[in-house]
């Protein structure tokens, strides 16, 4: 218990200071003095304490600008890797990202209807777009669940098999869309490439109850998950409602990476990297590594967003760039380290 | 009374049969042997007798109560199975066997004092016991089936079956794990193993189920079961057998 | 409809913001809200531009905020703007995520040259200048007359306007450049299409055998050596035209020369 303790305290106190560095780099220079002075001034009781030295405008840099971009990062970066870990557990295969199951082509094609069909028309505003991702997250995630059953049970086959199937038809219809109309398509490129950039508190407030959610299920199921790897007659043997484990994984992994994807846009490889490197290093204990990987993901996507806005300043790169950059090497090293897993 | 018993159970993954109308009894302590040629439904009854797969017709009963009234959890602690393939992810030789334990301990729970015991046994009793740190996929075949079958023994259940738990070994460790398994038996354990090295069978099992096409095509004990008429009705084949001059028990000679 | 709206809206704005006092620090996020703001003689209350705002050349000389496709909040929220300007077509969901922060914005997106002059008139209003953009108004409408007045009407050639290659796309109606051709004399062949970009195939440009070409990505020498096109109007009479883009897209008084260019060509054109 006590050494349950000490990790998650530090853990805690690693994205704490992420955060705070975080928080102090940008494209305007503001002193750390000040950033740390603005932030303590909406502590309760200290706040009072605290003269403010700082202009308006940073102040609003630093609160509403960048404190809600850097805490989005975390959430983001911790529920892709998480939702990763479930995914790769439940189909048994370490290669699995959570968009596998087509929660990315499904969000690409709501956020595609909004961005393309909906929202120029003025029927709701841009504030909405997360919804319509989430929206076309879950439907396509049903649809393939529903696809990959062979007898009522899902089989891990069926529904990777779907998932690149339906994937591949929905990213087709987006790409029509786009094609047809054609005057908004940096709106739809953009929001595919994946990006942390002007985002609000709205966003964190969207994606992180289902993170945290997930992240309570996660380690609720994570012996589950541990009995489920050994292959469903062992699991069954073992106790493991073996299809109950299934679902129940799919479904959570589903809702976090559908809640990421929404306020992010498809930001690739975290949800595949972040797993997979901490299986290599801290093993396949699920709790082990549904906790190892939170935190490494989390602090993965703040560097890389982190990054995105502050090597090109004023330019802003969208952090969907540097996740790739990453992936590719990421993968010839392991390439080259040789497979570790066995069927 | 029967440890295990079915009772004309019929079972179809789809239109054909593949199991029909087997009626079988199994008792505590013995060392049973499944054969058959492929396709005859083996692996099928491992799966019913463990309740993995629910018969259409007939019934299944493990100590005289119907398989279907025990929950999973009760069943996990009374029937373990090795099926034939398994996943090998970066548990540690420790981790893969304490995962027998699973049915012992709560889910935010830790493996207790004791079920470390267990397993540390297990491992020693398997001979894997100096591989404890290190990672199953490292393994060899042979290493990891053993690793299978510790955990298999820490789940400390009254049944144990096993899906061709010889397949991948080597000759030594083909012995000594039937070496095992009838020690096992001899605590009182009712160990099932489908076996095709029919030998292996004749060697150290107490009693012969043959199965062909779905049916219990005769049963007894391996002198009884294994004459060169029952082979060649079943597996198509003619060899003639001989006699153990130690053991007494048949020995199939192609 | 939609003008006397803005119109409507602009008086209000403009109410509030005279109660305000006229905006000291804007932000422009567009090249043409730029040149204009410039054009109403308030360009030293402009702060902050876009990396793509070039003219008039002291623009050069402010912050850079972004580009269109990408808004860079924080620098923008450094020089304390009190009023943004944005054109609805490039920076859409930007302009919601500023009205969150507290930022008034205003957004103008003339599409055609009468709403060019009205904007004109509503962005004096809103900056504080209103007769300043009365005046512009006024002297892009007497030259737009003067340009127009001297085209000859019984000549009406057919002209193939391309924006882009592959696909192949030109602009249809509710774009300047069609309006621009229209009003210079032409008939634009794709004056038929319901959106103000559409794309067309080979086959239904040399169908409608266009006898002026005006190409607007510098791609003389490739649209030259496309072999179907050689037997239209336009190719066997050597009256294929490249034209530098940026001018034909700007919603500025500056887009009278795009039209002055366009007569020249077409009156090169009569036979």
């Amino acid at each position: 218990m006590r050494r349950v303790l000490r990790r998650v305290g530090g853990a805690l106190f690693l994205l704490f200071t992420a955060a705070v560095v975080a928080t102090a780099l940008g494209s305007v220079n503001i002193p750390l003095a000040h950033v740390l002075g603005i932030l303590a001034a909406r502590l309760p009781g200290l706040g009072e304490l605290i003269e403010p030295g700082w202009s308006p405008a940073h102040e609003v840099i630093v609160l509403r600008v960048r404190l809600p971009r850097v805490l989005l990062a975390l959430v983001v970066g911790g529920g892709l890797s998480v939702a990763g870990v479930l995914f790769q557990g439940s189909l048994r295969n370490p290669l699995a990202d959570p968009y596998v199951i087509g929660v990315s082509a499904g969000a690409s094609l709501g956020a595609a209807v909004g961005l393309l069909l909906v929202i120029p028309r003025g029927i709701v505003g841009y504030g909405f777009l997360p919804l319509f991702a989430f929206a076309g997250a879950v439907l396509a995630t049903l649809a393939v669940s529903r696809l990959g059953q062979r007898r009522g049970r899902l089989e891990p086959t069926s529904v990777l098999l779907a998932g690149v199937a339906l994937g591949a038809f929905l990213t087709a219809v987006v790409s029509l869309l786009m094609v047809l109309r054609i005057e908004n398509l940096q709106d739809v490129y953009l929001w595919l490439m994946g990006s942390l950039s002007g985002r609000t508190w709205s966003h964190v407030s969207m994606a992180a109850p289902y993170v945290f959610l997930g992240l309570a299920l996660a380690l609720w199921l994570a012996k589950d998950l541990n009995v489920y790897l050994l292959g469903e007659e062992a699991a069954h043997s073992l106790g493991i409602d073996v299809q109950r484990v299934q679902r129940l994984v799919l479904l959570i992994g589903s809702l976090m990476a559908a809640a990421c994807v929404a306020v992010s846009g498809v930001i690739g490889f975290v949800g595949l990297m972040v797993p997979h490197a901490l299986r290599l290093i801290v093993g396949a204990e699920h709790r082990r590594l549904v906790f190892h990987s939170l935190w490494a993901g989390a602090v993965f996507l703040l560097l890389a967003d982190t990054l995105a806005r502050t090597v090109f300043s004023p330019l802003e790169i969208p952090v969907g760039i540097i996740t790739a950059f990453v992936g590719g090497p990421f993968f010839i090293y392991l390439l080259k380290r040789g497979s570790d897993f066995h069927g | 009374m029967a440890k295990l018993h079915l009772a004309e159970v019929t079972y179809a993954y789809s239109e054909e049969p593949v199991v029909r109308a087997l009626t079988l009894s199994l008792e505590s302590g013995r060392f049973y042997g499944v054969v058959g040629p492929n396709g005859a439904g083996k692996s099928t009854l491992l799966k019913l007798m463990d309740g993995y797969i629910r018969p259409q017709q007939g019934v299944v009963y493990l100590n005289g109560r119907d398989l279907r009234s025990y929950s999973l959890a009760q069943l996990a602690r009374e029937i373990a199975l090795i099926p034939q393939t398994s996943y090998y992810f970066p548990f540690t030789v420790e981790e893969m066997v304490l995962l027998g334990r699973t049915p012992f301990y709560s889910r935010w729970g830790a493996p207790s004092a004791r079920d470390r015991r267990i397993a540390q046994a297990s491992m020693e009793i398997t001979g894997v016991a100096q591989l404890a740190g290190r990672l199953v996929s490292d393994l060899s075949g042979g290493e990891r089936q053993r690793v299978t079958l510790a955990r298999a023994f820490a789940q400390e259940t009254k049944v144990l079956l096993l899906d061709e738990p010889t397949n991948h070994l080597d000759l030594e460790h083909q012995i000594s794990t039937c070496r095992l398994l009838k020690e096992r038996s001899r605590q009182g354990v009712t160990v099932v193993a489908v076996l095709h090295d029919l030998n292996l069978a004749a060697s150290f099992c107490d009693h012969i189920f043959v199965l062909d096409q779905g049916r219990l095509v005769q049963e007894g004990q391996p002198g009884e079961v294994f004459t060169p008429e029952l082979i060649a009705q079943v597996f198509r084949v003619e060899v003639p057998t001989l006699r153990h001059p130690l053991t007494g028990r048949p020995i199939i000679a192609p | 409809m939609r003008k006397s709206l803005a119109l409507a809206l602009v008086l209000v704005f403009s109410l509030t913001m005279a109660a305000a006092a006229a905006p000291q620090r804007i932000v422009s996020l567009a090249p043409s809200i730029t040149e204009n703001l410039f054009a109403l003689g308030v360009g030293e209350r402009v702060v902050g531009v876009t990396s793509w705002c070039t003219y008039p050349e002291e623009a050069q000389s402010r912050t850079v905020v972004g580009d269109a496709l990408n808004l860079n909040l924080e620098v923008l929220l450094s020089l304390e703007p009190d009023l943004v300007v944005g054109d609805a077509t490039l920076v859409q969901g930007h302009l919601e995520t500023l009205e969150s922060l507290g930022i008034p914005t205003f957004v103008i997106a003339p599409s055609t040259i009468a709403e060019v002059e009205a904007s004109l008139v509503e962005l004096g209003a809103v900056v504080g200048v209103p007769q300043r953009g009365e005046e512009l108004a006024r002297a892009m409408e007497a030259r737009l007359q003067e340009l127009v007045g001297g085209i000859e009407r019984s000549f009406r050639p057919r002209v193939w306007i391309e924006i882009w290659h592959d696909p192949l796309m030109t602009a249809g109606p509710g774009s300047f450049l069609h309006e621009l051709v229209e009003l210079a004399g032409g008939e634009n062949i794709a004056g038929d299409a319901d959106n103000p970009w559409p794309v067309f195939s080979e086959e239904l440009v040399i169908e409608r055998d266009p006898q002026v070409v005006i190409l607007t990505s510098y791609n003389l020498e490739e649209a030259l050596s496309r072999p179907a096109w050689q037997a239209t109007s336009a190719f066997k009479n050597g009256h294929v035209y490249e034209v530098n883009p940026d001018i034909y897209s700007r919603s500025t008084p500056r887009i009278l020369d795009a039209l002055a260019e366009l007569i020249a060509i077409l009156d090169e054109t009569r036979p």
